[in-house]
């Protein structure tokens, strides 16, 4: 059965009710001011809880999947699917009854679905997943799809309401860009709020109190007669407190998280800006968790000897060390054995720092000195010299850490080593066999350090230990530490003549190819190939689930008239474009939370500005679309010319610019768009809201999963002008 | 106005293809890991599908234990997974296939991995201390464990992997050149390549090389009966005492490994075993106790166990490494139930890598890592007391 107008239900009261009311004097008029800025306000308060909510979530997914840029680009995605979802199925709403009696129930469960959400994601892990084991995609998108679905449709169906409900005659559907514009301020202020004021003071769970208070605010505002919809929305805000006491009561954040670590007591628990550090001890050992992966546990003398004494043991003496990562885990006491007069440690993230400090047994010697900040930022401003960098990172398996493994930053490398430095660093391997992705990922890194570095050689093994020097290396590295009298507990032959044999290095330099192309920042070849050892794990094939997929998508792409196609190419570019920027920002000024969440306020920001400028003019016409589009094609001609030129003089404002001018040229196409569409007005809303979150869904994607890893940056970009060029074209024949 | 009348008019023909469109997209990732499997008897598994290759290669052999069936489906009866394939199917453990009602192994002559290692990489304590051997593995696995050190062979098809051209003579001739004393048939599941493995380790008597399997010990009676023969010492894994951690972490069974300890036992075949402890699923004391307990009623006190570490690997990587203090507890409670010779892999050295006599408790054999610092075995007993040490020294 559809509905349709009032024929089903009759009038709201306090809502206002344009078209057939049947008590039309009870009805409100749409001017009502208080009104009409409640609807906006739920709007704005919505696009909050869902920037919060989206952060919160995908943070959970991280925990639950070591997360990288797929896994981070698949939860983005079946957001915006699902939003768009919610958006699309609004359409069906066509009376301001219908949906005026929908508004506060929706509005509620936007407050409370995401304390279930993150809870039922802790519970999955245990129930759902095997413990320990980080799901494949295969488990990952049914299970996030499962989570996400009933707030995305909620989220998404309340932007085509409350197009609908603030709709008036022969407004030309200005009411869409309003309620765009509200959205984008609500996206806006609830990214800043997360990354800003939550996130330092509040854990994953609690950050939801304050979205989910905005919205019981708003419900209170809600107007309302006697007995009708002001009655159920008083209702559902006193049952929205009790609610919020209960959550708070019952400790709900702790008792959750000890889901996630089932038979482990934690010892600490704490939100970073770069993820989750957690401290667990079973059987008297201590463990570090980092989003869910576990990083080290104390003591651990096998990782750190391996860290320090293969490289440290080649050359002849050593003053000055850079320790990029690794310092808490045992790696200085290591570094001390070889007399040192300074070890500049550098960590990223303060929280494994500080928790791992208090957790060390003894003071840090006088010789170090704690940076704690990102390790590429430090080695591009230092003017040192180090005898010997040390890196103990994790592999290059996201974009935020392939930037510590490309050319460029081992150049920078090289520039603070002293005459016979050494550099190293260890990714994961397989000791006894080699495949052909991994062989390619491992001739990447080797060809990048081979165009820095005079002698490179690498040491198989569980670990593959990566050297890099000016002066020739040894693999003999029992004896070396033998004759300069450092005491080991594992870097001895004795264990070493099991993995180090010259049949096992020699296996491992056959497997290095000359034809690799070395990693760069622009063009991650690295992090390319071990994405595809990564999803070899899951030995899952998705081809025909993407097939489906992408049929699906196609039939919706061509059954949208001109418009829609618009907005949904524009929303696919867009989201690709503004993920792009990110990654951009994150390679070269690193992968600062805080940066992030400000240029993705900055293209909030812009999106905000140039709705609202659009919405503005006077006339709208295709012509005005078609104009906007060729600012899209300039900005992306613009953006490869520029990153080509003046990548490394690119700082945090020029990005910032860049994406409010993106998320200007953006917004401003949607309220035209909206204007130009002759359709009724909820209809009108929810066709464009769907085919821009639809097309964003499968930007963000896109960006993540294929653009970026395989073709970089640049080739990126120009594939995006192509798509959207094509599109251009195609418009103005058919002009 | 109920909620369902907001939804657009769906009859049941949209409804089944809404329900269709929505089962296929979230399902058939799934499906296709799964390999579309069929239930079939007690723990056998009907494979259809159509996965083998078009033609067979040349490192392709009659696999030796199998059973014809109705209607060209073949049974394969190898290992206890006792696979049924339909006509162009293949096996869970990728090695073999179904080509005209007759099972053939793709993986004779083609190993992926060839090493020469220490023979206490493995682990074997007790056999020729010092030694080297000639390590050969080709694809596949009868198992599928979230930790595999080796999953890019164990969990992968032939065709899909950089092999050599290894037959078993070559392979036994390599070996000799490399100066190792045996052959181990390591690294992924050598049950999988039987075939290769039975042939080659009978070259290789003949040649006086000495054989090893180093196994999860998933085989079934017949073929185990076989390779007993030929085989000189075995380790085999107990990756938990439990059917329940089999089942979730490894995709397998604990009693058929259980019985191919007892067969060892009784064909006096030298095997040790390595006990791996993963956190949270098998550091328990109760459980420790209930293995060695098992392991003196039915094997005896003179069965080496190897403790092992767990390390967070392939997709087991969010639990912890083993703590060190519960493995040094294992050994001790294995030790005051009477096992003779208990160890401990992976972990800084000290007295738990060392053999003690059993008589007079003095250190034997002492280790470092690969390394014999000592060995004061002298003619299979204790120097000191001249009690037998259990295991193959000469």
């Amino acid at each position: 059965m559809r509905c349709s107008g009032n024929e089903a239900g009759g009038t709201a009261e306090g809502f206002p009710e344009k078209n057939g009311g049947t008590r039309p004097t009870e009805v409100r008029k749409v001017t009502d001011r208080l009104y009409r800025n409640t609807l906006l306000a739920a709007v704005v308060v919505t696009g909050v809880s869902s920037l919060v909510t989206q952060i919160a979530i995908t943070r959970e997914v991280i925990n639950l999947s070591s997360g990288n840029e797929v896994v981070l680009g698949v939860v983005f995605s079946l957001w915006m699917f699902l939003t768009g979802g919610g958006a699309w199925l609004g359409r069906f709403v066509r009376s301001r009854g219908a949906a005026g009696r929908l508004f506060a129930p929706v509005l509620w469960g936007i407050a409370f679905l995401p304390f279930l959400q993150i809870v039922f994601l802790r519970f999955m892990k245990e129930s759902w997943f095997t413990r320990g084991v980080h799901p494949g995609l295969g488990d990952l998108i049914p299970a996030t799809a499962l989570v996400l679905l009933p707030y995305a449709l909620l989220s998404g169906g309340i932007l085509t309401l409350a197009s609908l409900l603030l709709s008036e005659e022969g407004d030309g559907g200005k009411s869409l860009g309003r309620v765009y514009v509200a959205d984008s301020v609500g996206d806006v202020l609830g990214g800043g709020l997360f990354t800003f004021v939550l996130i330092p003071f509040f854990s994953n769970l609690h950050v939801l109190y304050v979205p989910a208070l905005l919205c019981l605010a708003v419900l209170s505002f809600l107007p309302g007669g006697k007995k009708g919809m002001g009655q159920v929305a008083k209702l559902l805000v006193t049952a929205g407190i009790i609610l919020l006491v209960l959550i708070g009561s019952v400790s709900l954040d702790r008792v959750s998280l000890n889901w996630l670590y089932p038979g482990q007591e934690i010892l600490s628990y704490e939100e970073s800006p770069y993820g989750r550090v957690v401290v667990a001890r079973r059987h008297g050992q201590v463990t570090f968790f980092e989003n869910g992966d576990t990083l080290f546990s104390l003591p651990d003398a096998f990782a750190s000897e391996e860290r320090v004494h293969f490289a440290l043991v080649q050359i002849p003496k050593v003053e000055k060390v850079l320790l990029l990562s690794g310092g808490v885990s045992g790696a200085l006491s290591e570094i001390e054995k070889y007399g040192v007069s300074r070890i500049d440690y550098v960590e990223l993230d303060p929280v494994v720092l500080e928790t791992g400090l208090s957790l060390l047994r003894e003071p840090l010697p006088d010789t170090v000195l704690v940076h704690p900040e990102d390790g590429r930022v430090f080695v591009e401003k230092s003017r040192e010299r180090y005898d010997a960098v040390l890196m103990d990172l994790p592999d290059p398996a996201s974009l935020q850490i392939n930037r510590f493994y490309t050319v460029e930053f081992f150049r920078e490398v090289r520039r603070l080593m002293a005459g016979d430095g050494i550099f190293s660093f260890a990714v994961s391997g397989s000791e006894n066999y080699i495949s052909a992705d991994q062989g390619r990922f491992l001739s990447s890194l080797y060809n990048a350090l081979d165009a820095v570095f005079g002698h490179v050689l690498v040491l198989p093994g569980e670990q593959n230990v990566f050297l890099a020097s000016p002066r020739p290396l040894s693999t003999e590295v029992g004896r070396l530490l033998a004759e300069k009298g450092i005491q080991t507990v594992y870097v001895k032959d004795a264990w070493l003549s099991g993995r180090l044999s010259a049949e096992r290095v020699s296996h491992i330099r056959e497997e290095i190819r000359g034809d690799v192309p070395p990693n760069r920042d622009f063009d991650p070849v690295a992090f390319r190939y071990r994405i595809r050892l990564w999803l070899a794990m899951f030995q899952e094939r998705f081809l025909p689930a993407f097939l489906l997929a992408a049929l699906g998508l196609a039939v919706y792409f061509f059954r949208l008239d001109r418009v829609g196609k618009v907005i949904f190419t524009t929303g696919f570019a867009a989201a690709s474009l503004e993920i792009i920027l990110l990654l951009s920002y994150q390679i070269l000024h690193g992968s600062v939370y805080t940066g992030i969440g400000f240029l993705v306020a900055a293209f909030m920001l812009g999106l905000a500005l140039g709705s609202f400028l659009s919405g503005r003019l006077s006339r709208v016409s295709l012509k005005i679309l078609l104009v906007l589009e060729g600012g899209l094609l300039f900005f992306l001609l613009g953006y490869v010319l520029l990153i080509g030129a003046a990548a490394p003089w690119l700082g945090a404002g020029a990005f910032a610019s860049l994406s409010v001018l993106l998320g200007g040229i953006t917004g401003a196409e949607f309220p035209v768009a909206g204007r130009i569409v002759r359709d009724s007005p909820g209809r009108a809303a929810g066709s464009l809201y769907a085919a821009d979150l639809f097309g964003g869904g499968m930007g963000a994607l896109a960006a993540g999963l294929l653009l970026v890893p395989f073709l970089g940056v640049a080739q990126a970009c120009l594939a995006l002008f192509s798509l959207k060029g094509l599109l251009l074209l195609w418009l103005l024949v058919k002009k | 106005m109920g909620p369902l009348t907001f939804f657009p008019a769906m009859n049941r023909r949209t409804f089944l293809r809404w329900a269709v469109a929505a089962g296929a997209l979230l399902g058939l990732p799934g499906q296709a890991r799964c390999g579309w499997f069929l239930p079939g008897g007690k723990n056998e598994k009907t494979v259809t599908g159509n996965d083998a290759p078009r033609t067979l290669w040349k490192w392709s052999r009659r696999v030796y234990h199998q059973e014809s069936l109705k209607n060209g489906y073949v049974k394969c009866l190898t290992c206890p997974n006792t696979c049924i394939l339909a006509p162009e199917a293949r096996s869970r453990c990728r090695s073999h296939v179904n080509k005209d009602g007759t099972l053939y192994t793709l993986v004779y002559g083609n190993p992926c991995a060839v090493h020469v290692d220490p023979v206490e990489k493995k682990p074997l304590y007790h056999f020729l201390p010092a030694s080297s051997t000639f390590s050969i593995a080709t694809t596949g696995c009868s198992f599928h464990c979230l930790n595999c050190q080796n999953w890019e062979i164990s969990q992968a098809r032939p065709e899909e992997v950089r092999f050599q051209d290894l037959f078993p003579e070559a392979v036994v001739e390599k070996a000799e050149k490399a100066g190792c004393s045996s052959i181990a048939y390591t690294y992924s599941e050598a049950t999988t390549f039987f075939e290769y493995m039975i042939d080659t380790a009978r070259t290789a008597r003949r040649s006086g090389l000495r054989n090893l399997w180093v196994t999860n010990g998933y085989i079934r009676r017949e073929p185990l009966a076989d390779l007993c023969g030929v085989l000189d010492a075995a380790n085999v894994d107990i990756k938990g005492f439990s059917e329940e951690v089999y089942g979730k972490l490894m995709a397998g069974r604990l009693a058929p490994v259980l019985e191919t300890l007892e067969f060892l036992r009784e064909r006096k075949v030298w095997f040790e075993m390595t006990a791996l402890i993963v956190p949270t699923y098998t550091d328990d004391r109760a459980r420790v106790r209930e293995m060695c307990r098992w392991i003196l009623d039915r094997l005896g006190p003179d069965c080496p166990l190897h403790f092992s570490r767990f390390y967070p690997h392939y997709r087991l990587t969010g639990l912890p490494p083993t703590s060190v203090p519960f493995l040094v507890d294992a050994r001790k409670t294995a030790l005051d139930m009477g096992l003779r010779y208990v160890y401990i892999g992976n972990i800084p050295p000290g007295e738990w890598n060392d053999t003690f006599c059993p008589g007079c408790g003095k250190a034997v054999v002492r280790r470092e890592g690969y390394r014999i610092l000592e060995n004061g075995i002298t003619g299979g007993a204790c120097p000191t007391c001249g009690t037998p040490i259990a295991g193959v020294w000469t």
